[in-house]
């Protein structure tokens, strides 16, 4: 058995006791929470956010919330996990809110292009993301929650489920109803 | 989560849901469709896409710079929260003027509720009713904001309104004299308004029809509280005075009437003058002859001085229409239910 990318990016860790210690200020601990949950709470939003800007903006502001809040925490029923997610949805959909308040606005690319080398894979990459990134907006907003947790954030489904405050058979029937139309919209491209 | 409208989910989506938590625990896709071979030719597909999502998804890191400036702050934060903890309300003051001013506006929403609702419901409230007071205001109300005949017709209204409810009580033997009193009261309180200005026909009627109407219910009372006795017969006596001063209140006389009559004539006279004012409800063949009859016997009284055969005809002239005219009107506003009289 080969580890996933996620348990690469973010290798197994006693969570309990590293939450105990980052609340009493421990820094390592809190290191170590933010090595685990900072992949993940960023490919959430930036799966949510199309701007990278907002979804840096967006991820800091929840991990202040995180720091700001973790003090009150308290090991009753949501899991550490659950609760991270609930507060990285709950600044997504203000985020979001705000935006329509707001209109959006084009972001200016901070690259310059560099014609020296083959680009192609990352152009693939590139149009990959925007293309899952346009035909995951095209879905209803309960199963894209379900979708950007899932596969954006990583989450089991049961952590989507209570990041999410629904049933696992509903996480599980949002997972599949998902699926089954992204894959109607890329056989029709 | 445990709802009530919770439902399982299909067998597909329980093996997606399935076979993708077994990729992400770390086993391959092929690996995984080799465990649900009759599933295999929907699954793939399936779980391909979920690959390709995560990997998309994956493929966008955050660029190392703001990962680590994000850390440096994370853990600066904790040293240093950025919110600092809600300081403690002052113990007394503001609870206290809340607690207050809730209470306040509870109490002022609560009374003016119960206001309305005592004004809307007062209509067929009687003594000892909650409304009854909010009744007795609202009447209190009207009759201080009216003026002239509207004054009058009000005051008649709440004398019939203290028939009605001394009717109301008296089948349930709850006739107290302090209702009777009241009642007393509004029907006196009608003569000395009639003092000031005489009644019209209509407010006669109706306030014969209340004399009419609490005779029989005083009656009523004193027959089933016999201890009310007295006293009922008492206000019996006072409202018929009352009823009597308020319908013998007349008009002060025109100048013809009083200047040209001797004594016999103003004898017979006197009365032909009420008529013209108790015509104007009857029709056109009453005023008519009044009008006409009563000026022609003063001329000719006045013209000749003493001999009584001349004022005799001249009285016998007036007195036909005169007597007529008294006798329609009092069948008139017998006959006539008086409007309002049973609320």
């Amino acid at each position: 058995m080969e580890d996933s990318a996620l348990e690469r990016l973010a290798p197994e860790f006693d969570e309990h006791a590293a939450v105990v210690a980052a609340q009493r200020g421990d820094h390592a601990a809190l290191s170590e929470l933010y090595a685990h949950y900072f992949p993940r709470v960023y490919r959430y939003v930036g799966a949510r956010l199309a701007s990278s800007h907002d979804a840096e903006d967006v991820t800091e502001e929840i991990f202040l919330k995180i720091i700001d809040n973790l003090p009150a925490y308290q090991f009753r029923g949501l899991p550490f996990g659950a609760w991270v997610f609930r507060i990285a949805r709950n600044e997504v959909v203000s985020h979001v809110r705000r935006q329509k308040v707001r209109g959006t606005t084009t972001q200016l690319s901070e690259t310059i292009a560099d014609d020296t080398a083959d680009h192609t894979h990352e152009v693939e990459m590139q149009l990959t993301i925007a293309m899952v990134r346009t035909l995951t907006e095209r879905l209803p907003d309960a199963q894209r929650e379900v979708i950007t947790l899932r596969f954006g954030a990583g989450l089991s489904v049961a952590e989507t489920a209570q990041a999410l405050k629904k049933s696992e058979n509903n996480v599980k029937v949002l997972q599949h109803k998902a699926i089954a139309r992204l894959q109607q919209m890329v056989q029709r491209l | 989560m445990i709802s009530l409208f919770d439902r399982k989910p299909g067998p597909r989506a329980a093996i997606l849901a399935e076979a993708r938590s077994l990729m992400d625990d770390g086993l391959t896709l092929d690996f995984v469709i080799d465990l649900f071979p009759e599933d295999a030719e929907w699954l793939r597909p399936a779980l391909a896409l979920t690959a390709s999502l995560t990997d998309s998804y994956t493929a966008e890191p955050a660029s190392f710079f703001f990962e680590a400036e994000l850390k440096a702050k994370f853990l600066a934060a904790a040293d240093n929260p950025r919110v600092p903890a809600p300081a403690a309300p002052p113990a007394t003051a503001f609870p206290f003027k809340t607690a207050v001013t809730t209470l306040t506006l509870a109490s002022a929403a609560a009374a003016a509720g119960v206001v309305t609702l005592g004004f809307v419901t007062a209509g067929g409230a009687v003594p000892g009713d909650w409304n009854y007071s909010f009744k007795l205001a609202g009447e209190r109300l009207q009759y201080a904001l009216s003026r002239g005949d509207q004054r009058v017709n009000i005051q008649i209204g709440q004398a019939e309104a203290r028939v009605y409810e001394i009717q109301q009580l008296s089948q349930k033997g709850d006739v107290s004299t302090s209702d009777i009193s009241r009642l007393q009261d509004e029907v006196q309180a009608i003569a000395s308004l009639a003092q000031a200005k005489p009644l019209d026909d209509v407010q006669k009627a109706r306030l014969q029809g209340v004399a009419q109407t609490s005779q029989v219910v005083l009656n009523d009372t004193k027959a089933k509280q016999p201890s009310l006795g007295e006293p009922v017969v008492a206000a019996g006596e006072a409202i018929h005075a009352a009823v009597v001063m308020a319908l013998a209140a007349t008009p002060v006389p025109t100048a013809t009437a009083t200047t040209t009559t001797t004594a016999s004539a103003t004898a017979t006279l006197t009365p032909a003058t009420t008529p013209s004012v108790t015509t104007t409800p009857t029709p056109t063949e009453t005023t008519a002859p009044t009008k006409t009859a009563t000026p022609e016997p003063t001329a000719t009284a006045t013209e000749t001085p003493p001999p009584s055969a001349t004022a005799a005809p001249s009285s016998s002239a007036t007195a036909p229409p005169s007597a007529a005219a008294t006798e329609s009107t009092e069948s008139q506003a017998t006959a006539t239910p008086p409007p309002g009289a049973a609320p």
